[in-house]
């Protein structure tokens, strides 16, 4: 997982019940299909699911809030459920030990985290897409988002868990994006409409002006401060 | 023309802090948030809100609470200069964004009132806020939401009940964004029970939010949910108020002593906040009478019996003029 002064994994933990619980949630390197990204959870150390990019592992969910369905922009995404039961029967898998037991108590609460959790990873991968569009542009003068990933180490994920430094408490820590240049003043709408040539001439000679978009203002603010008024 | 100004930031039409009965809640919510002083002192408490241009909530419960962790959540980014101009105190941090995009990167170890007011009625962007706010804020926090809750008209001529009843179930539908509760029938949307749907409906996301989130809690770490605050009123629309506070199963008993209800407009059902339009004299005579006086035997001065009650129960908070807070 990628680790640096601004970026760091969201850790979570519940050691109080019977099943304790530790996610982890984050970003690594950018693979080209992103066979690897989505959500690995073990139960007692196992493989039970993943990589997930499927709605038990709470994409495209729609509570407690909104997940987009995984799609190329989150290729960078890495979630880590580990589960651990001294009996293995309260672990909340299946009874074949093959899936989550998506109507258990437990996964539950460990799904509704993970939503929470991989929301600030998907704000930060939506954030660094923005924000590669807009420099582009030149709306942007710098990428904090981008330097941050360049700036970060990779470092295995049992490293990441066991270093107090790397690892931010229940929100994935991102920098803040650029500042536009340009404040984002509401977007001017355009009216165009046709008129004939002769229509043409008698309105110019109204208004004693030969600017057609002159004209067009002064038609549109006539209707307006009789019909609508000022606001 | 109406619509054109629902297009308008509120802010740019209503000026929220002469509006009599907003203006009493606000002092209502005050009163009440002192009281949870047995989870922590309140000043410890951090408060979110939609401050808008004025602030005006963030000013009463800084200056009347000292409550100095603050957040303004604001959607409407291309004012942020004069947003950032208006904020009144230092100790105000402005997040810019929606809520439902907000609040998901806050954190949330700290016991938090969040008052989401919101101009508009109660859909599912909304519910996503409340339900958020459910998995995360810790016990002690309070959760409160403003929604329009103006009930539906029948369609002009239309006498068939089946006919409006299909008609209203789709439009709320189409309000909510996402399917109605097979438990709402038609006339729970007209008129004043419109407040009680969306007061169910909200408390049930609540509740609903909580048994995912105590999935693995130890009996006496589950969370609950005590309503609090059921408003009504309407200063131009319809308005609701709906919310309460988290509390820890084993707390039950530091809720008992934070005497919540002590506070008459704390109660079950819909309590209607609505300042009567009195006169200066007449406010001092009935004054004189308050808080105990057998205001059932008052000489007849020409006030109905509801204006009468309806100040005597909230004379406490009303504005006594339209109070203009120049903070």
């Amino acid at each position: 997982m990628l680790v640096s002064k601004n970026i760091k994994p969201a850790i979570w933990e519940n050691k109080t019940g019977k099943v304790k619980v530790r996610i982890v949630a984050g970003i690594s390197e950018q693979e080209k299909y992103g066979p690897s990204g989505g959500w690995y959870i073990f139960g007692n150390n196992r493989l039970i699911l993943g990589p997930d990019h499927t709605d038990k592992t709470g994409w495209g969910a729609k509570k407690p809030i909104r997940i987009p369905e995984y799609h190329p922009q989150f290729y960078r995404f890495r979630g880590f459920v580990f589960l651990n039961a001294e009996d293995p029967r309260d672990l909340p898998w299946n009874t074949s030990k093959t899936n989550m037991d998506l109507d258990s108590p437990v996964y539950r609460t460990v799904l509704q985290q993970m939503i929470v959790m991989m929301r600030t990873v998907i704000d930060f991968l939506n954030g660094l897409h923005d924000e590669s569009n807009s420099f582009e542009k030149g709306l942007i003068k710098s990428t904090p988002l981008q330097k941050s990933i360049d700036d970060s180490t990779s470092f295995e994920l049992s490293t990441v868990i066991t270093t107090k430094k790397y690892v931010s408490k229940d929100l994935f820590l991102f920098p803040e994006p650029a500042k536009r240049i340009a404040p984002n003043k509401p977007k001017p709408i355009w009216l165009r409409f046709e008129i004939s040539s002769k229509e043409s001439e008698l309105i110019q000679e109204y208004f004693d002006n030969d600017d057609l978009s002159e004209i067009g203002r002064e038609i549109f603010d006539y209707f307006a401060m009789r019909e609508i008024g000022t606001k | 023309m109406s619509q054109d100004i629902e297009k308008l930031p509120s802010f740019k039409v209503f000026d929220y802090r002469i509006r009599t009965n907003k203006n009493t809640e606000r002092k209502m919510l005050a009163d009440a948030f002192r009281r949870v002083s047995g989870f922590e002192s309140v000043e410890k408490y951090r408060y979110i809100g939609f401050g808008s241009v004025t602030f005006t909530d963030f000013v009463l419960f800084h200056k009347s609470l000292n409550i100095t962790d603050m957040i303004s959540i604001e959607s409407k980014e291309e004012y942020e200069t004069r947003f950032d101009f208006n904020k009144p105190y230092d100790c105000i941090k402005m997040k810019y964004g929606n809520s439902n995009d907000v609040l998901p990167e806050l954190g949330w170890n700290q016991k938090t009132i969040t008052w989401l007011d919101y101009d508009g009625r109660l859909t599912d962007f909304v519910l996503q806020d409340v339900a958020l706010l459910s998995a995360k804020s810790i016990s002690g926090s309070l959760i409160i939401v403003t929604v329009n809750a103006q009930g539906y008209q029948s369609p002009k001529g239309e006498k068939s009940y089946p006919k409006i009843e299909k008609f209203f179930l789709k439009k709320f539908s189409e309000q909510l964004v996402r399917e109605v509760p097979t438990w709402v029938k038609g006339v729970d949307l007209q008129g004043d029970e419109m407040a009680n749907t969306c007061r169910r409906i909200i408390y049930d996301e609540i509740k609903a939010s909580l048994r995912d989130r105590n999935g693995m809690a130890a009996a006496d770490d589950v969370l609950e949910f005590e309503p609090l605050f059921n408003f009504v009123y309407s200063d131009n629309a319809r308005m609701l108020t709906a919310g309460g506070i988290l509390y820890k199963h084993n707390e039950s008993s530091i809720l008992r002593k934070c005497e919540f209800d002590a506070l008459d407009f704390i109660q079950k059902d819909l309590y209607e906040i609505k300042i009567p339009v009195i006169t200066p004299r007449e406010r001092h005579f009935l004054n004189q009478q308050l808080p105990k006086g057998a205001l059932n035997k008052l000489k007849d001065i020409g006030l109905t019996d509801d204006e009468i009650k309806n100040y005597s129960r909230s004379y406490r908070y009303s504005p006594s003029y339209a109070e203009i807070e120049l903070s």
